[in-house]
């Protein structure tokens, strides 16, 4: 497939990348996680094999190889579908019972799982070196060649059940990998997927070709008859819903494109059939990856049959256009059937047919009217066949139910078996046999010992209590022989879909198809569709409607986050400006005053009118002057009341800004929201890294994974890799001791490494625990001292806690030999730089023999950061909260100075004082108002250390929003960033740990300079 | 404003191979100086700065331009002139220079002007050892002398200094 390259146009391209991207990713981790189970199972067993390991693994494993083949071929990546392909090969192998796995198979498999996600990781980043998978290929040769050849023979010693020697199906054919084309279905060879492994979880398949040959030549017949062309293909029971979200997103895009290039096909656009091929491709692809077989397999015919197309072996015919639309509908109205919740029945079978008609048809130019007639007919007869079964199955289901009333959980089911089968009742005493191994065997019927005449056998009925699940329940009982299985959960937890199952196998003789009817042996020995749509029924959870997602480039969601922050910056100014309106529109006693005026004046008019003896034009003049007077105040007077009412108006605005503050803050929330992920995943890797370690140091370390749905914001995710891989693998190399060592110390052999993850207050912490030996305060003093790191004066006036704080002092290592996994010890300075970097803090606690324990504690999101505003020189500082312990008074009797250093006496606890003009260099020459006491002391913490900082005001508290000094400057020392505050201006954001380091350094009699130039 | 950059870019290139360029220019005490109108963003009037603490003097502190907060230069004290008070006609240039804004103060912004290329004479080698880095030339104009900036240098020298200095800063702060 890998000349699909060729198909995709270039503006696809980039998009079908972050597609491959995204879900090579999913599909990586699949594997990692599976790989690692089969590993502890190896590790348990010494060896496995199809037998005693659990098919569903080996079969998601070669699922999930097998769709990184497919998309990496639809994007021409050679070198990863090469890889992939093998890979596959292997897990096929191994599901065939051709391969054992050993310690020495998942070796090659880890490695070749580094050299895929290495080759996935260089499609994100180009710089990076990878090693290719040449030599690797090569063993995977080998190891191929030597499982498949000496296999041979003793393949019927090792697995005999499923490969019970039987006359009629010789074996070699199934081993080679293209199934051999035998006279019967040559003649429909075109028709013929070539690809059976692709999306059949079975083996059994090609065993079908292979009996071909013993059916007496009905040649003509065989290719009219109807073919269940998803015979033993069938969707994973358990989808996962988020996924299943994805996909019907992406689905709906894909089916939309098909539709659109369909109609483009018809109306005869070159490169429809191409356009189509690339969706067909995608759409077979995802729905592959997440289990949905039967779609996929529908895509996959569509695909052949497009493929034919666009290599003029096909010729395009309104029934083939037809063809392709009815599969687009069945695809359609299959994920319409998803996105309700409701689970489909689909139809994909006919529509299979048809369009296999139309790929017939347009290939020979000679439509055969005959064959829709004959299959319905022959649908109808084995509608009959099988109806027996079932009728005979609900018969025996009443009798099952009154002897499984005890119990709990488990299966009632049928097992039919081939009527022309030789030996039958001896594969019926397998499937016994099978059965009480899986649980306990309630019902039989009938008893196998007294079966009187075997060859009229046909049917088995049990009642199973067991905890296995219908798949793998159905996967052990399906051995060759048996044509179908029908399993009904009962029990409470399966109580509700008991019922659809029940409709399901009511149903099932629509579908049940060939399988039942008798006499022909062209039928696959499979179960048909309907089976497993009782078990699909059954097994899901009640259907519920898969959250619809939407890919967005994280660069937008940045703009929104952006963008909310501004809208929260434009709140906090909006609510201060409505406050300086409210205040300054405030007429206080104006009134009160005019209204005294007024009266001040009329007094005076009176008094004038009795002042007799002042001269009439005197008099006049006044009375002139006073009213007019009178006339200016009520006109102040009326504005005054305008004012008044401006008032009413402020109020209402601060109204409006309330709520404008509670919209940003939901805003906020939201935008937030949309940046979260689980930390799951990211711990998830640490599975292998500490399993990559036990093997190279011989510890034995479990890694105990709590909270991993703890959401982050995903820039952060990205940048905590590296801190956290550093901190584990110090876990795992320095902190844990090697056995020996710790049953010595009367600890249990293995140790554990914690990873936790969990909100506290306004922040997330992560947890990188050990239970090993703890930090060494003696080995790091001595170091520190070594490296001179400290003076031998201050060595002695540190604390155990202090001491531990050492480490993070740049270029310190304590490990006394370097090791490959831990390197060179540079890294605890850079854990705490990069976790500095997205606005955290990092702190270690250790206990000597008890073990360590690194928390990094962050905020909820990078940009937005919870402050408590103080004025500081004359400055507005934000300090973060997280950092923030508490605000007391200092007065003077509890200020006092020790070794000339200033200490505060806070309810007994003595704790420096630092002035940030000690620690910070200002260029202004005015110093700050000098601060007396009482001090108003800001507490601060960083790595269990305690600073007061005086401050001039407290403004309160406010979310900032972080703006980087480096976007259009560069880092200040001791400045974490800066942010503009409600009334516009910038604002500092104290980088407290520097502070508190600062201040350390400062009673070490080191002054912290800044910038003397 | 990605099309009024390109506008102008191409402009400019325009202008390189017809030999003029586009100045604005503005006055520092006694002298007058050019910038290449390309690089210059606007021109504001001065308003409250937030000082920052650890940064050479001629880092006046920072603005909020329209949600950006961008740094001011003090041209005076990067070329060593004795301080001013800011008066009416002080200005602050804004300068999109190497994906960064920074504002530089001037005492005065006088006008947007064109000269040949061929006007531009070397700067004789007398001039003043501060900030002679920056200066890619002088253009004699109807008795007028015009000492032009190379903006490129002033954020490269005093990012430089800034660097060094941060780097020295760091360790003691450790």
């Amino acid at each position: 497939m890998s000349d699909h390259g060729h198909y995709i146009q270039d503006e696809h391209y980039q998009e079908l990348l972050a597609d491959f991207l995204d879900e090579s990713q999913r599909l990586l981790e699949v594997l990692n996680d599976n790989l690692l189970h089969l590993d502890e199972l190896v590790q348990q067993y010494g060896e496995l094999n199809r037998d005693n390991c659990d098919p569903d693994l080996i079969n998601e494993m070669f699922r999930a190889a097998h769709s990184i083949k497919g998309l990496s071929a639809m994007l021409g990546l050679s070198e990863i579908n090469t890889l992939t392909h093998k890979v596959e090969n292997i897990f096929d192998a191994a599901r065939q019972g051709q391969m054992t796995f050993t310690a020495e198979v998942l070796e090659l498999l880890f490695d070749s799982y580094d050299i895929l996600a290495g080759l996935i990781r260089k499609l994100q980043e180009p710089e990076t070196e990878v090693v290719g998978p040449e030599t690797l290929l090569e063993r995977i040769e080998t190891l191929l060649r030597q499982a498949l050849e000496p296999d041979q023979e003793s393949r019927h010693e090792k697995t005999p059940p499923q490969n019970d020697p039987s006359p009629t199906a010789p074996e070699e054919p199934a081993v080679t990998a293209e199934p051999a084309m035998t006279a019967a279905s040559s003649a429909k060879a075109n028709q013929t997927p070539k690809q059976p492994a692709d999306t059949a979880p079975e083996p059994e398949p090609q065993a079908l070709e292979t009996e071909s040959p013993d059916v007496p030549s009905t040649l003509p017949d065989t290719a009219e008859q109807p073919r269940d062309y998803f015979a033993g293909v069938q969707d994973d029971a358990q989808v996962p819903e988020k996924y299943l979200a994805i996909f019907v997103d992406e689905a709906d895009e894909t089916l939309d494109q098909m539709n659109e290039a369909l109609l483009g096909l018809e109306q005869g656009q070159p490169d429809a059939p191409k356009t189509l091929l690339v969706n067909t491709h995608r759409f077979k692809g995802s729905a592959a990856s997440i289990g949905l077989h039967r779609a996929s397999k529908l895509a996959h015919m569509m695909e052949e049959a497009l493929e034919k197309l666009t290599q003029n072996h096909l010729k395009i015919t309104p029934e083939l256009i037809e063809a392709f639309f009815a599969g687009a509908d069945a695809l359609r109205s299959y994920i319409d059937g998803l996105k309700q919740g409701t689970p489909s029945t689909e139809n994909f079978n006919d529509v299979a047919h048809r369009l296999m008609e139309a790929v017939s048809g347009g290939s020979r130019q000679a439509p055969s009217e005959s064959q829709p007639e004959a299959s319905s007919t022959t649908a109808s007869a084995s509608e009959t066949g099988s109806r027996d079964g079932s009728v005979l199955f609900q018969e025996h289901q009443v009798r099952m139910r009154a002897k499984i009333s005890e119990y709990d959980q488990g299966y009632l089911g049928w097992v039919q078996f081939d009527a022309q089968f030789p030996l039958k009742d001896l594969k019926a005493q397998l499937v016994v046999e099978k059965l009480h191994r899986l649980g306990k065997v309630l019902y039989c019927e009938p008893n196998l010992e007294e079966l009187e005449s075997p060859e009229e056998f046909e049917n088995l009925f049990f009642a199973l209590h067991t905890e296995t699940d219908a798949e793998s329940l159905r996967k052990q009982l399906h051995i060759v022989g048996v044509t179908q299985v029908v399993l009904e959960p009962f029990g409470s937890p399966e109580e509700e879909s008991a019922e659809m199952g029940n409709g399901g196998a009511g149903a099932a003789p629509a579908s049940a198809s060939a399988a039942a009817e008798s006499g022909s042996k062209t039928q696959q020995p499979q179960s048909g569709p309907a089976p497993k749509s009782a078990a699909k029924s059954s097994r899901r959870d009640p259907p519920r409607r898969p959250s619809e997602t939407l890919r967005v480039d994280i660069d937008r969601l940045d703009q929104l986050m952006n963008l909310t922050g501004q809208l929260v910056i434009t709140k906090a100014r909006f609510s201060q400006l409505c406050e300086q309106i409210r205040q300054s529109s405030r007429s206080g006693r104006a009134e009160t005053i005019l209204q005294d005026v007024f009266e001040s004046l009329q007094r005076i008019e009176q008094a004038a009118d009795q002042q007799g003896q002042l001269c009439q034009a005197a008099q006049e003049s006044l009375r002139t002057h006073v009213r007019r007077i009178e006339a200016n105040l009520q006109a102040v007077q009326e504005r005054l009341r305008q004012l008044s009412r401006l008032n009413f108006l402020a109020n209402d605005l601060s109204e409006v800004a309330h709520q404008m503050d509670r919209i940003s803050q939901g805003l906020q929330k939201t935008a937030m929201e949309t940046r979260m992920v689980p930390i799951g995943p990211l711990f998830g890797r640490f599975r292998r890294i500490v399993r990559d370690i036990t093997r190279l140091t011989g510890k034995d370390i479990r890694l105990n994974i709590q909270g991993e749905k703890t959401e982050l914001d995903k820039r952060m995710i990205d940048e905590l890799a590296d801190p956290l891989i550093h901190l584990v693998r110090n876990a795992a190399d320095h902190g844990i001791e090697p056995p020996e060592q710790r049953e010595a110390a009367g600890k249990p052999r293995w140790g554990t490494i914690t990873l936790d993850a969990f909100h506290r207050g306004s922040s997330i912490v992560i947890q990188v625990k050990d239970d090993g030996r703890g930090l060494d305060a003696d080995r790091i003093l001595k170091k520190a001292l070594e490296r001179e790191v400290i003076t031998p004066a201050e060595a002695e006036q540190l604390t155990t806690q202090q001491i531990y704080q050492l480490i993070w002092r740049p270029g310190f290592s304590t490990a006394e030999q370097v090791t490959e996994i831990s390197g060179r010890g540079v890294g605890m300075d850079i854990v705490r730089s990069k976790v500095e970097a997205i606005n955290g803090s990092v702190e270690v606690e250790s206990q000597p023999g008890q073990g360590t324990t690194f928390s990094i504690r962050l905020p909820l999101t990078l940009a937005i950061l919870p402050s408590l505003l103080v004025r500081i020189h004359q400055e507005v500082f934000a300090i973060p909260l997280e950092s923030v312990d508490e605000i007391v008074m200092a007065g003077p009797d509890q200020l006092s100075t020790v070794q000339g250093r200033l200490v505060a006496d806070v309810r007994g606890r003595s704790i420096s004082v630092v002035h940030l003009d000690e620690l910070f260099h200002w260029n202004d020459q005015n110093p700050a108002g000098k601060l007396e006491p009482p001090l108003t002391l800001v507490l601060l913490r960083c790595d269990g250390m305690e600073l007061g900082l005086p401050v001039e005001h407290i403004l309160g508290e406010e979310d900032v929003v972080i703006k980087s000094l480096a976007d259009n400057f560069r880092n200040v020392p001791g400045i974490a960033g800066a942010s503009i505050l409600g009334d516009g201006r910038v604002g500092l954001i104290l980088d407290v740990a520097a502070a508190v380091h600062g201040a350390t350094s400062l009673s070490a009699n080191k002054p912290l300079e800044g910038v003397s130039a | 404003m990605s099309t009024v950059a390109e506008v102008t870019t191409a402009e400019s290139r325009q202008e390189e191979t017809t030999g003029t360029m586009q100045l604005v220019s503005f006055r520092l005490g006694q002298e007058e100086y050019g910038v290449e109108i390309t690089k210059v963003q606007e021109i504001i009037l001065m308003g409250e700065i937030t000082r920052v603490p650890q940064v050479p003097p001629y880092i006046k502190g920072l603005i909020n331009l329209r949600s950006t907060v961008i740094p001011i230069l003090d041209l005076r004290l990067r070329f060593g002139l004795p301080p001013q008070e800011p008066t009416d006609e002080t200005r602050i240039v804004v300068l999109n220079v190497q994906e960064k804004t920074i504002g530089m103060i001037v005492d005065a912004v006088n006008q947007v002007l064109r000269i040949n290329r061929e006007q531009i004479a070397p700067p004789p080698p007398t001039v003043g050892k501060v900030g002679r880095e920056c200066l890619t030339g002088l253009v004699r104009l109807d008795g007028r002398l015009l000492i032009l900036l190379d903006v490129d240098k002033i954020l490269v020298d005093a990012d430089q200094e800034l660097t060094d200095s941060s780097a020295t800063t760091d360790t003691i702060a450790e």
